[in-house]
């Protein structure tokens, strides 16, 4: 598999997460979730926790993608394993940012419990977001820079 | 530092203690040690004013406080009152219990009956009928609609009976046990992708309903304040059980009369919502979905 088509895989992984967690949230900030002080700061406060949880990550995979790499390197064979270990690392990353940000009203946590918990996620998901940068970011920027 | 120092503590490095310089070791000895207790001294030399005027002023004060606590022999035992004297005949005592007053005037509530007559009191035809016989009516109306609990308070000119806070659907019918009692909305009990993100984009909210009898021979008058959840719940002053003796055992005037007060709310988890004024249905309608209308009115 070439490394253009490992790139693609992991930019569309995570772009379409990014689009999917930025409407709900959209959703819950425009449509609903404002009949309480509890409901709107869960809401305000879910924005401040998921920017930071994204934006880093996705912020290399955007630019290594419009990065002019050359053809050369954008040709090169990258192992299969390779992209499946970060397409699983991804998606395990980014499915526990969407269950935590989307299953706790469904399990009847209330507001303040929600915001608890967004905040103590912040410990192990600081950990989880380490192993994906570093496996991201030594993949994009080390090919593309090649 | 001068050289018998010095040289004193060469001495005491080394081990060895010539003999003849032995007074010169030890008078050099004896002014290191007094010089390291000198220190210490010195220091607590300034201290002594001040622990002395702090003790001085606790003694003054501790003299001048007319309320410091002087051990004295242990109160002898209070004269018997007339209640202590009738706590060994029983019933007496019940007679003083004081049970919480219900707000007066009332919170406004969603809807209201109007005074209806106690026709659902059993056995009224062989003697007048007292507050007990109330309470044992409907006590027993809302245990067959499935109430399992209430609390008495004090009203002026009878009581009030609060039931406990039940959930319902939106058409405020009660839902079934055990989430009827559930005071949380709770989880999701069919779940699809739907109704995730319908309980996500909105706070998830749940009906709640609270009913109060009010029966006494005096009007019942309404608050202008707007109530809130917490108002007729958590905020509410504990009730009894039961009504005391003092109360229950009152004959109900002629006048009295029993008015059903329901508060409708809709609210989120960890919310306090206010109650809906008015509310969605007329007092009637709700007392049928809550089986209680048929006793009440005396046609059951």
């Amino acid at each position: 598999m070439s490394y253009k088509t490992c790139q693609n895989w992991l930019a569309s992984v995570w772009v379409a997460f990014f689009i999917l967690q930025v409407g709900l949230l959209v959703l819950r900030s425009v449509a609903g979730a404002a009949d309480s002080d509890e409901s709107r700061k869960l809401t305000s406060e879910m924005w401040s926790w998921y920017i930071p949880m994204v934006m880093p990550t996705l912020s290399i995979i955007v630019a290594a993608l419009y990065a002019a790499a050359p053809a050369a390197t954008q040709e090169m064979p990258t192992p299969v394993i390779r992209l499946v270990i970060l397409i699983v690392l991804s998606l395990a990353y980014l499915l526990s940012l969407s269950a935590l940000i989307v299953l706790p009203p469904s399990l009847g946590t209330s507001p303040k419990e929600h915001l608890d918990l967004l905040h103590s996620s912040n410990y192990w998901l600081g950990a989880f977001q380490l192993c994906i940068g570093a496996s991201l970011g030594n993949f994009f920027p080390k090919k593309s820079g090649d | 530092m001068d050289e018998s120092r010095i040289w004193a503590y060469n001495v005491i490095d080394d081990g060895i203690a010539a003999p003849q310089r032995s007074d010169t070791m030890m008078s050099t000895l004896s002014l290191h040690l007094s010089e390291m207790l000198a220190a210490p001294r010195r220091f607590f030399a300034w201290l002594h004013p001040v622990v002395l005027a702090c003790a001085t002023s606790a003694l003054l004060s501790a003299c001048q406080s007319p309320s410091s606590p002087a051990p004295t022999a242990a109160a002898p035992p209070p004269a018997p009152t007339a209640a202590a004297k009738g706590a060994d005949e029983p019933g007496q005592l019940d007679a003083e219990v004081k049970i919480n007053k219900f707000p007066v005037p009332v919170p406004p509530p969603s809807a209201e009956t109007p005074p209806l007559s106690l026709k659902f009191v059993a056995g009224q035809e062989k003697h007048p009928i007292t507050f007990g016989d109330v309470e044992d009516s409907l006590s027993d109306l809302i245990n067959a609609a499935g109430y399992d609990w209430r609390q008495f308070y004090d009203y002026p000119g009878g009581f009030a009976m609060v039931t406990r806070v039940e959930q319902t659907r939106p058409d405020w019918t009660p839902m079934p046990s055990p989430a009827r009692w559930a005071v949380n909305v709770g989880s999701i009990k069919s779940w699809s992708i739907g109704e995730v993100i319908r309980r996500f984009s909105s706070a998830p909210s749940g009906y709640y309903q609270v009913i109060v009898f009010i029966v006494t021979d005096q009007p019942v008058v309404t608050a202008a304040q707007q109530a809130t959840y917490a108002d007729l719940t958590s905020k509410l002053p504990p009730g009894a059980d039961r009504l005391p003796q003092g109360i229950s055992s009152r004959t109900a005037s002629k006048g009295t009369k029993c008015t059903v007060l329901i508060y409708e709310f809709k609210k989120s988890d960890g919310q306090d919502a206010a109650v809906i004024v008015p509310g969605s249905l007329d007092a009637r309608d709700h007392l049928q979905r809550t089986a209680l209308w048929p006793g009440l009115a005396g046609t059951q």
